[in-house]
């Protein structure tokens, strides 16, 4: 079984680095990357000048330099909270001290979701549709299909992610006084690591989806569909708490959304604990996928 | 006795309100070419779907080398099949997605590219193993779909409509191949096209409504050991007296140009045509041409139109 997934994954790889969209699709992601994390850089930049320029007015002639690290670090603490939305000292250290991985993370986390729904919509659908997928069920279970096209799918979106936040970090250290590459590494190590089961539960839901409405249009409507309904069902945490639907509250954690805050945090049950719930999300929808694609006929 | 390798029992589908096929009972011998013929929504799809584990029966069981037929990846390697509209990967080489499949059937990467290049010579399209699927014609990606069942050794070939669209010369160079194969394999051909059917075929069966209305090897569908029909000159009718008493049992019609005998299937049919021709040859008619039994054209229009007529009746 394992060796019909990984045929199955090494092939997907060769068609996928074929195709022109999924081409397309990396290009505009990578190149928002780098754009999004230049103006980043050059405003953190700006920024750094800004201080270094008043400290210098303001102590003038004492003979010392200033210490921008020491100065840009509470900021840049603030930053981060900014983009995890809580307070800076629940923020993980790695994210607090390398000032670009953050935004990246931030970024990551919201158009990752894009990305994956739409350069794999048609992962099983296209197949589908077009039958193709009938000469590989005579060779292979139709759970090694899906679970070796989710494997390519997984290994080119981490791919695509090593490149965006390798292109980045060239960005920081050939812009940025403060930045220091080796006390990044381990954020950038950190946060990839995140970024696998966030983007597995997003890649399996598009599966899913690939997998139970047979034709591409529809399954990249029905992938955002639920994309959507269960960003709505994360809204329901702002039901007030003396309402009588307050019970409803709770079900936003059947939403992934809800669980992207704990990637952030410094303790290790924040971010274990979410990455458990992606992995948990993952399983489900790839469960359902090989469930509609067992049952079908093609 | 042969083996069985492919044997359906009781098989049903049905598509909401439509029964697309119903109890159908099936075997299929070792080494056999066997024919599925019927008309249009006669259910021959859907039973090669059935068969090559692409559909779920809605009752029954299909079984093919004794594993049922939805289970056909466990037979990978030794059941193969020729879909008809399934497309060919546009992105990829056409060796890289038959290496594919090649490894996908358990073999090594040089083994399968090995597989490959031979299944390639077969159909004749060695100079287009690079060429992406997208940049194939009609004929060849045909082609290319049979190559990709001729992968490995397989036991049973399953192929729907292997001639359609392709050029005489092609066509000739498929059957010739599907001829080859067998007894070594056990193919299942699902056409529409009843001569290159009756060509190639050893054994048929000949589904209407979903229903199995007649089944058998050639022979026994086309009645050849039981019917005859002798070709005169078109202008020429015989008279059916002399033909009769000559035949004793049996059944004599003349039309012109033709006389149509009918007798019992234990009569040896040499001396059936010796006892004729000794009579006809006191004629005044000139004989072109004796052919044993009818075309499948005609037996499979008596079977369906007969079927039509009970259902009717």
């Amino acid at each position: 079984m394992l060796a019909h997934i990984l045929e199955i994954t090494r092939h997907e790889l060769v068609v996928a680095a074929r195709t022109r969209r999924a081409i397309v699709v990396t290009a505009m992601y990578l190149g928002s990357a780098v754009l999004g994390g230049l103006a980043f850089v050059l405003a953190v930049r700006f920024i750094e000048h800004e201080v270094l320029a008043r400290l210098s007015t303001q102590a003038p002639g004492d003979g010392t330099t200033p210490d921008l690290a020491l100065l840009s670090e509470p900021a840049y603490q603030k930053l981060a909270a900014f983009f995890a939305g809580v307070e800076p000292t629940q923020v993980a250290e790695a994210f607090r001290t390398a000032v670009i991985v953050p935004f990246f993370l931030w970024g990551s986390l919201i158009f990752l979701p894009f990305l994956i729904v739409f350069s794999c919509f048609d992962v099983m659908a296209g197949d589908l549709q077009s039958r193709a997928i009938l000469y590989t069920t005579l060779r292979a279970r139709r759970v090694e299909i899906l679970l070796g096209k989710l494997l390519a799918q997984l290994a080119l979106f981490l791919g695509v992610s090593v490149l965006g936040a390798a292109a980045l970090t060239l960005i920081a250290t050939l812009a940025l006084q403060s930045f220091n590459l080796v006390a990044a590494l381990p954020a950038l190590a950190r946060m990839l690591l995140l970024l696998a089961p966030y983007g597995l539960a997003y890649l399996a839901l598009t599966i899913f989806a690939s997998t139970w409405a047979r034709q591409p249009f529809s399954a990249l409507l029905l992938a955002i569909g639920i994309m959507v309904a269960l960003r709505v069902v994360s809204w329901l945490d702002a039901i007030p708490a003396e309402s009588s639907l307050a019970l409803l509250k709770y079900a936003k954690w059947l939403s992934p959304s809800s669980y992207q805050q704990g990637l952030w945090l410094d303790d290790i049950w924040g971010p274990l604990s979410s990455s458990l719930a992606y992995t948990l999300f993952a399983a489900v929808f790839v469960g359902l996928a090989a469930l509609s694609l067992k049952g079908r006929d093609l | 006795m042969s083996a069985t390798v492919i044997r359906t029992e009781k098989l049903h589908k049905r598509y909401g309100a439509t029964v697309a096929v119903q109890s159908l009972n099936l075997c299929v011998e070792q080494g056999a070419l066997f024919g599925l013929l019927g008309p249009n929504g006669a259910g021959k799809t859907t039973t090669f779907g059935m068969l090559c584990g692409w559909l779920s029966p809605t009752a029954g069981v299909a079984t093919v080398l004794d594993t049922p037929a939805r289970q056909n990846y466990r037979l990978a390697g030794r059941v193969a099949a020729m879909p008809q509209d399934a497309a060919f990967p546009r992105q990829v080489s056409v060796a890289a997605m038959l290496t594919h499949w090649g490894r996908l059937s358990g073999k090594s990467p040089l083994a399968a590219a090995k597989d490959t290049a031979r299944v390639l010579e077969a159909v004749g399209l060695i100079e287009i193993a690079n060429a992406r699927g997208g940049e194939l014609s009609h004929g060849m990606l045909k082609r290319v779909a049979l190559a990709q069942a001729l992968l490995g050794t397989p036991e049973v070939i399953f192929l729907d409509e292997p001639t359609a669209g392709l050029d005489p010369s092609a066509s000739r160079q498929v059957k010739d191949l599907v001829k080859s194969l067998t007894p070594r394999a056990t193919v299942v051909i699902s056409s529409h096209n009843l001569s290159e059917l009756q060509e190639i075929c050893t054994h048929g069966a000949i589904l209407d409504h979903g229903r199995l209305v007649r089944s058998g090897s050639l022979a026994e569908l086309t009645r050849q050991s039981a019917e005859l029909t002798i070709e005169l000159r078109p202008q020429d009718v015989a008279r059916p007296e002399p033909l009769q008493q000559a035949l004793k049992d049996g059944r004599i019609t003349c039309v012109a140009g033709q006389i149509h005998v009918s007798f019992a299937s234990d009569r040896d049919p040499a001396e059936v045509i010796r006892c004729l021709l000794e009579q006809l040859l006191k004629e005044p008619v000139g004989i072109l041409g004796i052919r044993r039994g009818q075309s499948l054209e005609t037996a499979f229009l008596e079977a369906t139109t007969s079927e039509l007529g009970t259902k009717r009746g």
